[in-house]
């Protein structure tokens, strides 16, 4: 019985230690995971994770209700009927584990009319840690998104339909 | 092949090389269509022969190699096929000659030429090969570009356009904190003159216009803490996004003054490869991508293509965010972002050539000279200017 519970214990911390990914980027592992900013009953929601020597993302925006999620846009989204989506939304990476650095895809603009009807607009994100104010604070970082300099379309978007300028939170 | 004493037989591919792409062969990006061929092999043994000619020639059984020459001969299109209509690309091959598209001006090419040197006149590695005129067939690819930019610039219809060269190089519009730019399209006389606003500096041009971009031209002023002395890569999306609309005449020039002093003028000598490079940059959703169907396969395939090549373009060389990014906004040095931005020509292939027009440090008006630039031997050579 007392191997069991050890047994389980051991498991237990495992699966916690689980939750740390190491990078093979050591500047990329504060990154990796998912992040979450909530606005009333709403959640705008990332995951990193690192493909090769580049740290990639997708977000979502999600709608709770009752404790069940609805998804009202996600970047990697799929031309209906096809196996075509548009993969990752964020690419970058981070030189010092303190600042991700990013081009940021927002496919977002005008998601309410359908696939069909969504606008783009790129932009350059910083992806900052905040410090951590005491061991059991969580991990927060600002996220700030800007619009790139240089000329661009009549057809493109004046703002952006992602948040630009928020705190997020490590879940 | 084991045998070398023989010509081989089958099928050859064509390959883009410096100076000669293989559109411009057969005229999807020239004004002049292919309309005769003839070839002949060449053994690299002595007597240039054929192998059928071994018996009078015994000589030809020491061959080691063969070569076989194709000549092709250009004139005029055939009514049902419209040479200027293409996106980009070529004007003329060989001296003298305009292409197709609507540069406008006609006549013969003010650029010059020379016989191989074996040196800073030729692209490296294809050393002294000259057309039967003695000029250096490895500045075909350089005169054919300087080409497009004389032709623009010595066209007096264009000499609105050239004054906005010269006024936006002036101190008062580099000092604003928002761009400008001013385009000039084929069968209009007035010019589009456009300017970014408060909110968004960066000025926004007609991406699907009603006639084909002749040329532009659009400012990098005095925008937060430094701006950008070479195109920045929404510049060059922007050009490609044109072009992928169909946009731009074969002799298209897109030119370029900063605050930091720098002027370039750049030329797309093969739209498909420039195209291909920012696809994934284009669109606004998977529905666009995919367009035609019949293209969907293609398209989509493309534009993962140009994901996997743009994005660690721009991460290494513009991510503003990038503390070790190599082309900044606030570097004070112009002569290193041009190298950097040289470098990223070179990684990225993507079928465009840049010229110098700062031709202040010669001691000559700005937009008055042209030389081409590149990278040799890991530093900056500039060519001789075209006019």
């Amino acid at each position: 019985m007392k191997n069991s519970i050890y047994t389980l214990l051991i498991l237990l911390l495992l699966s916690c230690k689980s939750q740390q990914i190491i990078a093979q980027n050591p500047n990329h592992t504060p990154f990796i995971g998912t992040w979450e900013y909530q606005e009333n009953n709403q959640i705008f929601r990332i995951t990193i994770y690192e493909d090769g020597n580049d740290l990639k993302g997708d977000y979502w925006l999600i709608d709770i209700n009752n404790g069940v999620e609805t998804i009202l846009y996600e970047s990697d989204y799929y031309e209906p009927g096809t196996d075509f989506h548009w993969r990752h939304a964020i690419f970058g990476g981070s030189n010092d584990g303190n600042l991700m650095y990013a081009q940021i895809d927002d496919n977002s603009i005008n998601y309410e009319n359908g696939p069909t009807e969504r606008k783009f607009k790129k932009g350059s994100l910083g992806f900052t840690l905040l410090p951590q104010t005491c061991s059991t604070c969580p991990i927060m970082a600002e996220w700030k998104v800007e619009p790139l300099i240089g000329l661009r379309s009549d057809t493109e978007p004046d703002n952006y339909n992602i948040p630009i300028d928020i705190v997020m939170i490590k879940v | 092949m084991a045998d070398t004493s023989q010509p081989f037989t089958g099928h050859v591919k064509l390959i883009d090389n410096d100076f000669l792409a293989i559109d411009d062969l057969f005229s999807k990006t020239s004004g002049l269509c292919v309309t005769g061929s003839s070839g002949e092999w060449e053994c690299n043994y002595r007597e240039n022969h054929s192998p059928q000619d071994k018996e009078d020639y015994p000589n030809l059984l020491l061959c080691t190699s063969w070569t076989y020459w194709v000549s092709l001969e250009y004139g005029p299109c055939p009514e049902t096929i419209d040479a200027g209509d293409s996106t980009g690309g070529g004007t003329s091959i060989g001296d003298g000659d305009t292409g197709g598209g609507g540069t406008g001006s006609g006549g013969a090419s003010t650029v010059p030429t020379k016989p191989c040197d074996g040196g800073t006149n030729n692209i490296e590695g294809k050393n002294n090969i000259e057309d039967d005129n003695g000029d250096c067939l490895e500045d075909l690819g350089k005169r054919k570009e300087c080409k497009k930019i004389t032709d623009f610039i010595n066209a007096s219809e264009n000499q609105a356009f050239k004054n906005k060269l010269t006024e936006l190089s002036g101190q008062p519009n580099l000092n604003l904190d928002k761009e400008k730019s001013v385009s000039s399209f084929e069968n209009e006389t007035a010019l589009d003159e456009r300017i970014g606003t408060a909110d968004n500096p960066s000025v926004a041009i007609q991406s699907n216009p009603t006639n084909k971009y002749k040329a532009f031209v659009h400012t990098h002023p005095n925008i937060g803490d430094g701006t950008l002395s070479v195109f920045s890569p929404t510049d060059l999306t922007e050009i490609a996004r044109i072009i992928n609309n169909g946009k731009i005449t074969n002799g298209f020039v897109a030119f370029l003054t900063t605050k930091k002093g720098t002027q370039y003028a750049l030329t797309i000598n093969n739209p498909t490869k420039f195209v291909d490079l920012f696809y994934s940059q284009l669109f606004d959703n998977v529905s666009d991508v995919m367009g035609d169907p019949v293209q969907a396969l293609q398209n989509k395939d493309r534009f993962y293509a140009s994901q996997e090549a743009y994005q660690p373009l721009f991460k290494e060389y513009f991510d503003p965010k990038n503390p070790n990014v190599k082309i900044k906004n606030t570097d004070t040095e112009p002569e290193d972002v041009l190298k950097e931005f040289l470098n990223f020509m070179d990684e990225a292939d993507a079928g465009f050539t840049l010229f110098d027009a700062s031709s202040t440090q010669f001691g000559e008006s700005s937009f008055t000279s042209f030389r081409k630039i590149r990278l040799k031997n890991g530093e900056i050579e500039r060519d001789y200017t075209c006019n």
